[in-house]
């Protein structure tokens, strides 16, 4: 399932958050978005998502245009930077909720729904806290909780949007390496945001470099290593020798 | 709902080394008595002697008041007023609730401003204003007349005076409440699959519970105790469309007096209800906001 | 659970009730809406009682008279307004003039009914504190400095203009015409508080507690008397006081729509017959009929009436130059 990205523009009240922004996700890839804050990549993220609609431009899942589908018919898994995990629900509802909501056609029968969420629990590790509250667990489980949810409803795509933001320096780093082994057992299409150029550098298969909403760079981080297109990536990435 | 949780623990705790942002216990005793003097002045001293009047000529008389036809079909009326008044207004304030704090949309401060409107105007205008649309002077008065509707001076005018009167309080509840809990959770809901409704019904509806109902007893106990609004459009047909409020005016002017304090302490006791619940709310809204930040 | 049990309770009671309200319709009522002034409360209540059973027994139909009370001006504006009232019982001509500009009654509304429509007449007195301790006897007491004089709005309640003609009237008569506007506005200037209506003004006087002397109502303040004892006030009827005529009409317009013309026709006439007589002079109206007047004139004082005809040429032109914006009410109250 690859996502591709053309000429995709949106302006929040006159200013331009993502300027005619093209890029690919091969199928089963894993691409970090990266850049300074306020370089629109969430809004990128979240355009690809549906929780927002392009001015001009188009998005397609495998080759199918989803531009103007709503964000619940898209099946994008989301993750947010601040979890929004649903405060009122348990760990176990929270994950099956997307199978919870599916009209009644393609809903799991409720024998089956309890089969997928124990899944997930033993996927990110925390089957103890099924009967647990979102407020009962610590940032880092709380992420797991999100990508368990996300991953319910067996998404085209998994988009994640600053996953690990929300975290300390040393969950950060287990979760990163987490979610790279994840990825290497799953092959599931992701896209995730970042700010944290050692993140992105070490987790994604490639890397998209944005500024002021404008694409700077694509590339396998090697690449934009030893050959960075323009003084801002070469700025950015912190290397030392002159282009 | 955020900025009207009150925080009684300073006024307690007393004793213990004080926090940086408190003020000294010369400044907090002079203003806890000052509120405290306050609230008995203004609210306990007026809500006793409502209770003793209406007691004065024994229980008795007092609870025969409640049997008199005229102040049952008052009763009754401001029941029904009551129970289309609140319902109806807290449709709409969802519904206004839901548009402003989830939608950006040209005239959303107006709809905000329109929908505090009530709060400012005098509820006797308020009233008037029906008049001139209603009445048989009025801009729609020949129309209803020819259609044989009557809302001045008969129950819908009532009605509608009442939902006027009444229009902010939930909206008013919800508002900085969905603001403050923002839309991340709405949003989730939506990329998991959820379709508009059951993102309200399953996400957003839990979430406002507590505003919800907090905004609900506070539009219910206007709806039943409105005056101005509703003594304009009313006509004072005994019987037909006096409310409790305009029937304690009625059986004080008829010298009634103990039986016109009987009735009123039936809306004291509505306004404690409506006090205690409101309490209990506030508090387990403060209850969920803090589970909800730890 | 046993099949054969009988109809749970509730289930049987809604079938009583149904059944009830099913009878209960069976024979055709008639309503209708009595929009009167302040003070007539108590006299309606029985009057309505009187009549019901009386029509009841000369054409079988029952019939229910629905009351509203308030000042004069207020409710002739809310008939007006579209408060769809069969018959009017207010204070004063001029408030039915109104209602019959607008096209709801014939403008020779006063000539249907005798004696100018008013089947009984009141005039104007004042009720004191026990013991009449700041020794009121007449108008002239109530201009002096620092007695609290209790009177309605003119601009709403019918008593209140009435008081006030009875004021102007006296000081027309005793200081000439030239001192009336000066006498009148000194005694507004003793006024504390202006209630919208009659009834308003008597329950800031003997409730409330406010003020030394009520003008009132004769009717009012008999009533008055009744109701809070002998012994804690009393009345003080001035040498000089106005015929106060309030008027009653049927609302021609509303009551051929309802289908009621004939009966609010005779609503009112049943005003002019023994038993309505009787119950006015019971509730202190002073009745038009002979015998009546007579059993009933004891209860009142004695006092030289004067008509609005005579010393303001009618109520047309008294509202006119007196309590329309900008007349002379206006003028003495706002400064």
């Amino acid at each position: 399932m690859s996502i591709r990205v053309e000429a995709l523009s949106k302006k929040f009240a006159g200013h331009a958050a993502v300027q005619d922004a093209s890029i690919e996700v091969g199928t089963g890839k894993l691409v970090a978005l990266l850049g300074p804050s306020g370089s629109g990549k969430t809004t990128l993220l979240r355009l690809i998502a549906g929780l927002e609609f392009p001015d001009s431009g188009r998005v397609f899942f495998h080759g199918e245009e989803v531009t103007h589908k709503n964000a619940y018919e898209r099946r994008a898994g989301f993750v947010f930077q601040h979890y929004a995990l649903f405060q009122h629900l348990s760990v176990f509802d929270n994950i099956a909720f997307g199978l919870e909501v599916r009209p009644r056609a393609t809903r799991p029968h409720r024998n089956e729904i309890r089969e997928r969420v124990h899944c997930l629990l033993q996927l990110v590790q925390l089957e103890a806290f099924a009967k647990r509250f979102p407020s009962q667990l610590s940032g880092g489980q709380r992420q797991r909780v999100a990508l368990a949810r996300a991953l319910a409803i067996e998404p085209r795509v998994l988009l994640l949007d600053e996953p690990f933001g929300a975290l300390d320096a040393k969950v950060r780093k287990e979760l990163r390496a987490w979610l790279r082994r994840f990825h290497d057992e799953t092959h599931i299409t992701s896209l995730f945001v970042t700010h944290d150029q050692e993140e992105a550098f070490e987790v994604a298969d490639e890397v998209v470099i944005l500024n002021h909403g404008h694409i700077q760079q694509i590339g396998a981080p090697g690449l934009l290593q030893r050959e960075p297109a323009n003084a801002f990536v070469h700025d950015f990435l912190g290397l030392d020798f002159q282009i | 709902m955020a900025g009207a949780i009150q925080d009684l623990t300073t006024v307690r705790q007393s004793t213990r080394p004080r926090r940086a942002t408190e003020e000294g216990p010369l400044t907090r005793w002079t203003l806890t008595l000052l509120s405290a003097g306050f609230f008995t002045a203004f609210l306990l001293l007026p809500l006793g002697a409502v209770f003793a009047e209406g007691l004065r000529r024994g229980a008795g008389l007092y609870f025969r008041t409640f049997t008199d036809p005229a102040t049952l079909d008052a009763i009754k009326l401001t029941l029904f007023t009551a129970s289309i008044a609140v319902p109806a207004n807290t449709l709409f304030g969802v519904a206004a609730a839901w548009a402003i704090t989830r939608f950006e949309f040209r005239g959303k401060h107006f709809l905000s401003t329109l929908i505090d409107l009530p709060l400012w105007v005098s509820p006797v205008i308020a009233g008037l204003v029906y008049v001139l649309l209603f009445g048989s002077q009025g801009v729609l008065g020949p129309w209803l007349k020819a259609h044989h509707w009557r809302i001045i001076y008969a129950t819908p005018g009532i009605v509608i005076a009442t939902v006027f009167v009444t229009f902010p309080f939930v909206a008013r509840g919800l508002i900085p409440l969905m603001q403050a809990q923002g839309s991340a959770e709405e949003e989730a809901a939506l990329t998991l699959g959820a379709r508009g409704w059951q993102v309200f019904l399953r996400v957003t509806l839990p979430k406002i519970k507590w505003g919800l109902l907090y905004g609900i007893i506070l539009a219910n106990a206007r709806a039943m105790g409105e005056f101005g609004a509703v003594s304009v459009v009313s006509g004072h047909i005994r019987g037909l469309t006096n409310t409790v409020p305009l029937q304690i005016e009625i059986l004080y002017n008829e010298y009634a007096f103990s039986a016109a304090f009987a009735l009123a302490s039936l809306l004291s006791l509505l306004a404690l209800v409506t006090l205690g619940v409101k309490s209990y709310v506030e508090w387990r809204a403060r209850q969920q906001l803090e589970q909800s930040q730890s | 659970m046993n099949r054969r049990q009988s109809l749970p309770s509730p289930l049987r009671n809604l079938l009583v009730i149904a059944a009830l309200f099913a009878l209960s319709t069976g024979a055709k009522a008639a309503e209708l809406l009595n929009i009167s002034y302040d003070p007539t409360r108590e006299f309606y209540t029985e009057y309505n009682a009187g009549f019901a059973k009386y029509w009841k027994a000369k054409s079988g139909q029952e019939v229910t008279v629905q009351q509203s009370h308030g000042g004069s001006g207020k409710q002739a504006r809310a008939v007006i307004d579209g408060l769809e009232a069969d018959v009017v019982t207010l204070a004063l001509a001029n408030d039915i003039d109104a209602i019959a500009q607008n096209g709801l009654l014939p403008t020779d509304w006063q000539a249907r009914f005798p004696n100018n429509s008013a089947p009984y007449t009141s005039t104007i007195v004042f009720l004191v504190r026990k013991g009449n301790p700041r020794g009121i006897k007449d108008w002239n007491d109530l201009v002096q400095p620092g007695i609290a004089v209790i009177t309605p709005n003119p601009k709403t309640s019918g008593g209140a203009r009435w008081n006030y003609l009875a004021a102007w009237a006296y000081a027309e008569q005793t200081l000439g015409k030239d001192k009336a506007k000066e006498f009148v506005g000194k005694l507004y200037k003793n006024v504390p508080v202006l209630d919208s209506g009659a009834r308003g003004s008597t329950t800031t006087f003997v409730q409330r507690g406010m003020g030394d002397v009520l003008i009132a109502w004769e009717n009012e303040a008999y009533l008055a008397l009744k109701e809070f004892g002998a012994d804690k006030f009393e009345i003080v009827t001035p040498s000089l006081s106005i015929l106060a005529e309030p008027p009653v009409a049927v609302v021609e317009s509303v009551a051929i729509r309802h289908g009621t013309l004939a009966l609010a026709q005779a609503y009112l006439r049943y005003l002019y017959s023994q038993e309505g007589q009787e119950i006015a002079g019971k509730h202190f109206y002073r009745p038009r009929d002979p015998k009546a007047a007579a059993k009933y004139a004891g209860q009142f004082g004695n006092v030289t009436l004067v008509t609005i005809d005579d010393i303001f040429g009618g109520w047309k032109k008294a509202q006119t130059t007196h309590f329309a914006d900008g007349g002379v009410f206006d003028q003495i109250y706002a400064r």
